[in-house]
Parts: C-alpha cells; sequence; structure tokens
C-alpha cells in the first residue's frame, strides 16, 4: 500500500465521527456578525479615516489626493529629494499612467515594467529598483490592509522587492473588513493574491521593532477620489 | 544541529535556571508579547466568538480529515500542484532530496517552517550536498548559531542582542554591533543574494483550503513571499492538520493568529498559493509541490480526546503564557515544539518513553487554555497523559513506588496514625526537626513538617475549639 492510502486508512481507523456543527456554528456568526456591525462605520469617509488610521499605527503612510496628477507630484517629491532615478511599476494601466507622469517632470526617470523582461531578468532588475507604484485592489479599513491579486498586478516583484512603495486607489475600493473583502473577491482570485499591511518588519532581535526585513522599508497609500481621472 | 532529546529535559532545565540572561531575555519576551496581544484583543468584541468558531472549524476538520484532505488534493492537482503523502520524516525527506536531484539543486532558501524543524531538513540536504538556508532573520540567527528554535513564533528569543552582535562577527566576518537594525541589514544583504540564486524554495503551510486547492503562508519579515515565489520551484510542507474546509473562513484565523502571534491586528504578509504562475505571469514557480505530512498525527487522531492537540495552528500564544516556559524557555523542553502544546505534542509524537517527563512541565494553571485561539483543553490533556506515563511503567521507579505505599496507609486510619507518629518521631531524633528536601528540586522545595500531633488530634482538637468558641 502506497503513503496516501496507508495514511487515509489510519484517518479512518482512527474512527473519526461527523461532527455535525453547523446549528452552533450558525448562532456564533451571527453574534460576530451582530458585534462586527455594531462597530464598523458606516459612511465610505468613515471607512477611510479608520483605514488610515491603521496604517499609520503600522508605519505606513496615507494621503488623499485629488486625481493622479497630485499623486503622482507626491511621488516625484520623494523621489528627487531621495535622489531616486528608476521606479518599477506592476502591470495595472493606472500605474504605467502614473509612471509617464512622472517622467514628464523626471525625463531622466527609468521605468521598470514586468513585461519588459523575462524572469530571470525581472527579479535582479526590481531586486536593484528602489521604488515601486502599485495598484491594490481592495483596503480592508479595519486592518489597514492593501488586498493585491496576481491578475490583477501580472507581478508581484514591485511589492516585494523595491524598498519604497506607492499604492495608488480609488476611493470606492475601500471594504470594511476581510469578512466583507471575501464575499466581494471572485473565487479564482482568491487562490493567487496577496495581502500587505505596513512595510516588512522584524522583532526578532530582543523584540526591537525594525522595519524593512526582506521587503520595502516604506509604504505610501495615495487615494484618489477618482483615479481613473 | 543541536537537537536535544526530551528525555534530558531535567540537565536542560538546570541549565536554563542556572542562565540569568537566558531567563531575563525570555521572561521580558514573553511579556512584551501578552500585553502586546491583550492590547489588540481588547479592540475586538467579538474575540470570545472568534476562538468558539475557530474550535468548530478544527473540530469539524479533525472529525473529517480524509474527506477535506481527498478533497484539497483533487483541486491541488486540478491547479497544477503536485500533492505528495509521507508518512513519516524520513518519506518527507526523501521526497523532497528526490525532487532536488531531479532538477539538479544545489541551493535552496527556506522560510520559517516547525513542520521542516521537526523532519530535521536542514541537516539532512546539508547531509546530502544541498545547502538550505534559513532565511526568517530569527532562524537565520539560531542557524548561524547551530540550535533549534526556542520559541515558535520568536526563534532567537533566547538571544541577547549582544550574543547576536558577537554571533555575527564570529561567523561572518562583520563588524561587531548590538545594533539590531544594522544586524538586520547584514543579514538582509546576504539574504538577498541567496534568494535571487535559489533553485528550491521550501516553505510551511499555515492554512490550506479543501475546496480550492490553495493554500496561505503567513508572515511579517517578506522572506516567505521571496521564498515562494523567486526560485523555480516551491515545495511546501504541511502537516495534515493545517486544512480548512474553505478559502473564505480564513477571516476567523486572519484575526485570532497575529492577535495570539504578535500582538498585530493583521501580519504584515498573507501569501495565497493556487499554482505555479510561471508560465501565466512570467514570474514565480514552474512548479510547486505539497507535502502532506503524518509523522505521528495519525496516532494522536486515534485518541477521541487528545485529538484535539491537532486543533494547534502554532500561534505560541501558550508558551507567553505559561509560567513554567517564562523560567526556562523553550529548549529545556528538547523539542522543535515547546511550552505547553509542547508538552502535549512531545509524547503523542515521540512516544511515552522519550516524552516521559515533558506533561510535567506545567503548574496547571491553565493560563495557555485560557489565550489558545482554538480553546484546546491543555490542562485536561496534560493530566491524561501524565496518567498514561504512570501507567505505562515510564514514572520513576522510586515516584511509582512511594505513591503506592502512601496511598496503602493512606486508605487505613489506624495504619496511618500510627506511621504519622513514626515519622514525626524519626523527625525530630534524626533530622532534628529540619524539613527535608524534595528530591529532584532545588533547594527552596521542601516537604512540610510532620506535625507530632498528626492530622486527626490536630482536626477534633480544632472542632472542638470552634464548639468552644
Amino acid at each position: 500500500m502506497d503513503s496516501r492510502n496507508s495514511i487515509l486508512k489510519r484517518i479512518q481507523e482512527a474512527g473519526c465521527y461527523s461532527a455535525d456543527t453547523s446549528e452552533h456554528s450558525s448562532t456564533i456568526d451571527l453574534k460576530i456578525s451582530e458585534s462586527i456591525k455594531s462597530i464598523t462605520p458606516e459612511s465610505k469617509k468613515d471607512l477611510w479615516d479608520q483605514f488610515k488610521k491603521e496604517i499609520e499605527l503600522v508605519a505606513g503612510a496615507f494621503y488623499k489626493t485629488e486625481n493622479i496628477n497630485a499623486s503622482a507630484e507626491i511621488i516625484i517629491k520623494f523621489l528627487t529629494d531621495s535622489k531616486i532615478s528608476r521606479v518599477g511599476i506592476s502591470n495595472e494601466e493606472i500605474c504605467l499612467k502614473t509612471a509617464l507622469k512622472i517622467k514628464e517632470i523626471e525625463s531622466g526617470l527609468k521605468i521598470i515594467s514586468p513585461s519588459q523582461f523575462d524572469h530571470a531578468e525581472r527579479k535582479k532588475e526590481y531586486a536593484v529598483t528602489e521604488a515601486a507604484v502599485v495598484n491594490p485592489s481592495f483596503a480592508v479599513a479595519d486592518t489597514g490592509t492593501l488586498v493585491f491579486t496576481l491578475k490583477g498586478a501580472g507581478t508581484s516583484y514591485p511589492h516585494f522587492l523595491c524598498d519604497n512603495i506607492f499604492a495608488l486607489i480609488d476611493e470606492s475600493r475601500i471594504v470594511p473588513n476581510q469578512f466583507e473583502l471575501f464575499r466581494r473577491l471572485r473565487r479564482e482570485e482568491m487562490k493567487e493574491m496577496f495581502f500587505v499591511t505596513g512595510p516588512s518588519r522584524t522583532a526578532d532581535i530582543e523584540k526591537v521593532l525594525v522595519l524593512g526585513a526582506h521587503g520595502p522599508r516604506n509604504l505610501t497609500v495615495l487615494m484618489s477620489e477618482n483615479i481613473a481621472q | 544541529m543541536k537537537s536535544p532529546a526530551p528525555s534530558k529535559t531535567k540537565k536542560l532545565i538546570k541549565e536554563a535556571l542556572g542562565n540569568g540572561a537566558l531567563r531575563s531575555a525570555v521572561f521580558k519576551a514573553t511579556e512584551s508579547s501578552a500585553l502586546s496581544r491583550q492590547k489588540i484583543i481588547d479592540q475586538i468584541p467579538y474575540w470570545e466568538d472568534l476562538r468558539d468558531k475557530a474550535h468548530l472549524i478544527k473540530k469539524d476538520v479533525i472529525e473529517n480529515l480524509s474527506k477535506y484532505l481527498t478533497q484539497f488534493e483533487r483541486n491541488c492537482e486540478l491547479n497544477g500542484i503536485a500533492v505528495h503523502w509521507a508518512s513519516d520524516s524520513a518519506e518527507a525527506q526523501k521526497i523532497i532530496l528526490d525532487i532536488a536531484k531531479q532538477n539538479n539543486v544545489t541551493k535552496v532558501v527556506k522560510s520559517k517552517s516547525l513542520t521542516t524543524e521537526e523532519i530535521h531538513l536542514n541537516d539532512f540536504l546539508k547531509a546530502n550536498d544541498i545547502e538550505s538556508l534559513e532565511t526568517d532573520l530569527g532562524e537565520y540567527i539560531v542557524q548561524l548559531n547551530d540550535q533549534i528554535p526556542s520559541h515558535l513564533i520568536i526563534p532567537a528569543m533566547h538571544l541577547s542582542r549582544k550574543d547576536i552582535g558577537e554571533l555575527f562577527a564570529k561567523k561572518l566576518g562583520v563588524e561587531y554591533t548590538e545594533d539590531p537594525a544594522q544586524l538586520l541589514l547584514t543579514a538582509r544583504k546576504i539574504l538577498r543574494e541567496k534568494f535571487l540564486a535559489a533553485e528550491m524554495g521550501i516553505t510551511g503551510v499555515n492554512f490550506a483550503f479543501a475546496a480550492n486547492g490553495s493554500f496561505c503562508v503567513v508572515e511579517n519579515e517578506a522572506n516567505a513571499h521571496n521564498t515562494l515565489s523567486l526560485p523555480p520551484i516551491h515545495i511546501a510542507v504541511m502537516g495534515l492538520e493545517k486544512i480548512i474546509p474553505d478559502v473564505s473562513m480564513l477571516p476567523y484565523f486572519l484575526k485570532l493568529l497575529p492577535a495570539n502571534a504578535t500582538g498585530q491586528k493583521s501580519s504584515t504578509y498573507v501569501n495565497f498559493i493556487g499554482g505555479p504562475t510561471g508560465s501565466a505571469y512570467g514570474e514565480g514557480p514552474e512548479q510547486i509541490h505539497i507535502i502532506l505530512l503524518d509523522n505521528g498525527r495519525t496516532k494522536i487522531l486515534k485518541d477521541p480526546v487528545l485529538r484535539e492537540s491537532l486543533y494547534c495552528i502554532r500561534c505560541g500564544a501558550c508558551l507567553n503564557a505559561c509560567p513554567v516556559y517564562q523560567q526556562i524557555g523553550g529548549h529545556a523542553y528538547g523539542w522543535v515544539y515547546m511550552g505547553p502544546i509542547g508538552s502535549v505534542l512531545i509524547p503523542q509524537f515521540l512516544g511515552e518513553k522519550e516524552g516521559r517527563l515533558s506533561p510535567f512541565l506545567s503548574s496547571l494553571c491553565g493560563a495557555c487554555t485560557t489565550v489558545c485561539p482554538t480553546k484546546i483543553n491543555l490542562p485536561h490533556h496534560l493530566l491524561t497523559l501524565r496518567s498514561r506515563i504512570v501507567d505505562s511503567g515510564n514514572s520513576k521507579f522510586i515516584e511509582r513506588n512511594a505513591i503506592k505505599i502512601w496511598s496503602k496507609l493512606g486508605s487505613n486510619a489506624k495504619v496511618y496514625r500510627l506511621m504519622s507518629r513514626i515519622a514525626s518521631f524519626f523527625q525530630s531524633k534524626l533530622f532534628f526537626n529540619s524539613p527535608l528536601r524534595v528530591p529532584g528540586y532545588n533547594k527552596e522545595r521542601q516537604f512540610p513538617l510532620i506535625h507530632s500531633e498528626g492530622f486527626r488530634a490536630r482536626f477534633l482538637k480544632m472542632n472542638g475549639d470552634k464548639k468552644n468558641g
């Protein structure tokens, strides 16, 4: 008998029973959802306020901008101050638009996009790129989390290999919590995605918090009322 | 790699108790973790309901394990993930080595995984001329120091920044510094190169989802994402119990795990893996393998009560709450799992002989159960295991017989009275009324003095005093 069958046989021999916990489970679900409802802000503005508070608690930065131009200006200021000449982008159209906007002003800027390189080259290029412009699919208010689907981004290298991340997001993309998020996501999207809550961090040495462990050191969220305009 | 045996735990405890720096480091870290945890819980009014829910989900999974595992297997295969089943460590090691050999792999990066610690993967790969490097900062430190982790979540909890500074200077040839940011920078620089050059990445699994054949890895450092996305091959090693029915149930656990593990409202990264992405996106692994590891889990499953220990999500909260762990740290338990959950798992995984001391490393105060996110009744399981260890003849000869004699004497009032008087007489004549030390403990642990009057006489006297009063 191969290992698969012998493991399954041992499980069956262990004499487990089919525990019907559904009724008790539904009662708990109801209690949880009522409790969540009582603490969840109702308006979009309040949800974004909650998101801002949470992301700042985990060392992220948050700006509300009027449009893509205003977001680009914030990025340009950072790039100029930090003398950064390479910006990585993910596949979403808004990232390319913003990068081109930045390039109009900073002509020396090199834009790194995933389609330019094969796998081996792509990881090396992003690993030496200090800033990235990305576009999350959702923001989760109660934890300050950004949600990226691989289908949308087409890459995760800018999100993880670049030191300074600028996340552009439309005001409409806020959800109150992860329970709601999973209701909004498509089943296929759930297989290939990643959640980001602040810059990478470690407290492995005497519990001293240090940012920028093996991923980004800074995360800035730029929320616009109408990102497409 | 030093991997002390649980049967040597007495010696290890003595060493730990004699190490003031270790005790102070562990106490400070566990105390601060417990405080951060409480701060988060105070903001979640439905915390207890979350624990109830998580308990029910895990109960359903463990009671219907074969159903969920076969469903997971089927869906993984539809997603292009190769599923392997391993009965024990040796089989899991062989599967990994075969994949490595077939693909000419010589460089492996790993992210923190207790399951791979359980199968001693690093030592095995090293013995087969494959470089296997831990990439979580704490794991990297303990690997450099030739040790195993001393905490489920904070592997290098037992080391001070001074120890780590000296270690880096000695092993990596860098200038000595105690600054955690500088130490991290050194590790990051070295490991970034290793990530880019690795031919295979190995991770654990936090939760696997039966309904869609995907799984997730939760982390803070981004090393797990780099491990599973940069090399062309990804192997995930998963204990059979890590499955949950559906990804939509994850939010319950994503609230419980980070609060309990690190005192965070959310972990920094949650990575979802649902198949090779190399051809679709031009990056990420071309092959993904998942190893479903038994290694004693089906043995635990046999016991209808103790199988509850498979509900564990490895958050480490029971360690931080445990007054015994706070004093002795993780290495004294002698295995990769430590603290209250370790004390329950060790005799079940390694056998009652090897793990005969582990269930006794507890004061049975119940703090562990109070914090457990899946409500595992740890003190109850510790008592059950203690009883089994005695029944199986694995307790100490003197202890076993002393209790037998005590039970004989104590069940006969006349004999008991007589023996009390004799003991009291010898105590005063031979030991000058000084208390006897409890064997196996430190000198402060003493038996109480035997009262010369005996319990019965004193009780009657007390009762008489009460009546008169």
